[in-house]
């Protein structure tokens, strides 16, 4: 359920992922920032894993895509301030942020920014795909856009759609068993057993590690809170940009960016 | 520098929280001569409890008033729950006891709160003041204020009430406090109070800017400790002295070096403090206590 980049690069060939992944989020952001018009980011990310990770697939990408980094500053996770990395940010030429993070921090870094009158706009990824997110940065997240699924607002995949039936379905009994809407990470581990169930049904009877292994790498199309997943030996993430969206925090709600 | 004169500011800060949660150590140090590692949730309890108060619907400043008053009765019935049976006030004891009794105090919260971070509105609304070519934010100027208004009021009951003697006295001479009618061991367990309430006060000031979770109490408990041992234990002054000189230090190697090291600079000056000067830079052979 984690979405660094690493989780299926490095790690035993066992493992599946079924959030977002960085190579897939991060590319999909920076092509916004440039569509934006801008050419030069400063990137601030958390020095744990997610965001160690995101740091390396955007310095990978960025320049493919003609955008110069210009800052890279890192806060640790638990940090109460981050306003010396933004102090730094400011004496540079960079004309947008780029902040990598999944903990609470974000919204720490979008107070101090405001508070310290950096005027640049703010993107990042699913890490601030949160409701405490725009909670915890209330007015200063005004204008924030980030990168994530679709079914972050399941009606962005159009009412008639299987997408659409399952994101909502989930969300409906989810609702039901646990009197809340779910978040994310809910969407991700629904996933997860979504996929084993189906794996399983088609390994055959009691299956080994390595034949479940075989059966997941052969699933195509199966809709999930993700998006739709076809795994194969090289990709164990399954997801493609069709299943991201790009929003943007107006009034403390998330709305698709234009 | 505008840099710079950005990175004093937050260094003083965060020193005057952790100056709070110093103080807080060093007056359960003074009564008990044992360190209170349960100070670090009572900080934590602090916001945990302003922002559940403030989400029932009560008003910010009653909510406040509530949750510190919460967590000094939570540090007054840990004392006298697990600390006051403990038999002869060991205080090797004592340490062990308060090392679980913070556990169990964030599992609870964990348990009763959940582990999602929490808001909690500022004192006062608006944009941060710009002075000098720095910002700084309404929240910090309200931290800086209730920590010089606390310890004022700390030195002033200290020096003037009966109550503040009281403490004095045992934390000089416990049997001779006893034997001049001082009940001893209820200055423990207000000593211990007051540290709780202290602790809240600092959770409290800074949940506005950095929100607040179930396990915000560990850091910032390593951090007061190592801002009390700095100062020199025992010792108040010190303690807020502590606190200021250690939030600048961080601050300014987050700055001019790199932020990685900066929960690494407490540490590193509990080490160097232990190892070549103990009794803290203000800390005296003697034994001049609170």
């Amino acid at each position: 359920m984690a979405g660094g980049t690493v989780v299926t690069g490095e790690f035993d060939p066992l493992v599946f992922q079924t959030p977002w992944s960085n190579t897939l989020v991060v590319p999909y952001v920076l092509a916004a920032i440039k569509d934006a018009g801008h050419t030069k980011i400063a990137v601030i990310s958390d020095t744990g894993g997610y965001g160690k990770d995101g740091v390396v697939v955007i310095k990978e990408q960025a320049p493919e895509l003609g955008l110069a980094i210009v800052a890279d500053e890192t806060f640790n996770p638990g940090d109460s301030d981050v306003t010396a990395q933004l102090t730094k940010v400011k004496a540079t030429d960079a004309q947008a942020v780029l902040l990598w993070t999944a903990g609470k921090e974000g919204a720490i870094a979008l107070k101090n920014a405001r508070d310290l009158g950096v005027d640049l706009p703010f993107y990042g990824g699913s890490g601030q795909a949160r409701t405490e997110f725009a909670e915890g940065a209330g007015a200063a997240a005004e204008g924030f856009v980030f990168g994530t699924g679709k079914s972050l607002v399941p009606e962005n995949w159009g009412q008639n759609t299987e997408e659409y039936a399952v994101v909502s379905d989930f969300a409906t009994r989810y609702e039901e068993a646990y009197g809340e809407a779910p978040d994310i990470f809910a969407g991700h581990a629904f996933d997860a057993v979504t996929l084993l169930a189906d794996a399983l049904g088609r390994a055959g009877d009691d299956p080994d590690a390595t034949a479940l292994r075989d059966a997941l790498e052969k699933t195509e199309g199966v809709v999930g809170f993700g998006g739709t997943f076809t795994f194969s030996p090289d990709d164990h993430n399954g997801l493609t940009q069709k299943d991201l969206a790009l929003y943007k925090i107006q009034g403390g709600k998330w709305i698709l960016a234009p | 520098m505008d840099a710079f004169l950005q990175f004093i500011i937050a260094g003083l800060k965060n020193g005057s929280i952790y100056a709070l949660v110093a103080l807080g150590f060093t007056i359960v140090y003074a009564a008990t001569g044992a360190i209170n590692f349960a100070q670090g949730e009572f900080f934590m309890l602090g916001g945990m409890l302003g922002a559940f108060f403030a989400s029932t619907g009560l008003p910010l400043p009653l909510a406040a008033v509530a949750a510190i008053a919460a967590t000094a009765a939570i540090g007054a019935v840990f004392e006298l729950l697990a600390v006051r049976p403990i038999g002869g006030g060991d205080p090797l004891r004592i340490i062990m006891v308060t090392i679980g009794g913070a556990v169990v105090l964030r599992q609870l919260a964990l348990h009763f709160f959940g582990p999602d971070e929490r808001p909690l509105a500022p004192f006062t609304e608006g944009l941060s003041i710009k002075a000098f070519g720095a910002a700084v934010e309404r929240q910090t100027v309200w931290i800086w204020a209730l920590t010089a208004m606390t310890v004022l009021v700390l030195a002033l009951v200290y020096r003037k009430t009966a109550f503040g003697r009281a403490m004095r006295a045992t934390s000089i001479r416990r049997d001779a406090a006893r034997l001049v009618g001082i009940d001893a061991r209820a200055m423990v367990t207000a000593s211990f109070a007051l540290a709780a309430a202290l602790g809240a006060l600092g959770g409290l000031a800074v949940a506005p800017l950095t929100q607040t979770a179930f396990n915000v109490g560990a850091g910032v408990g390593v951090k007061g400790f190592a801002a009390a041992i700095l100062g020199g234990l025992g010792n108040p002054v010190a303690a807020v002295a502590g606190g200021l000189i250690l939030g600048l230090l961080e601050s300014l190697t987050a700055g001019y070096l790199d932020p990685v090291y900066k929960d690494a600079v407490a540490l590193m000056v509990l080490l160097v403090v232990l190892f070549v000067r103990p009794q803290g830079l203000l800390g005296g052979s003697g034994r001049e206590k609170v």
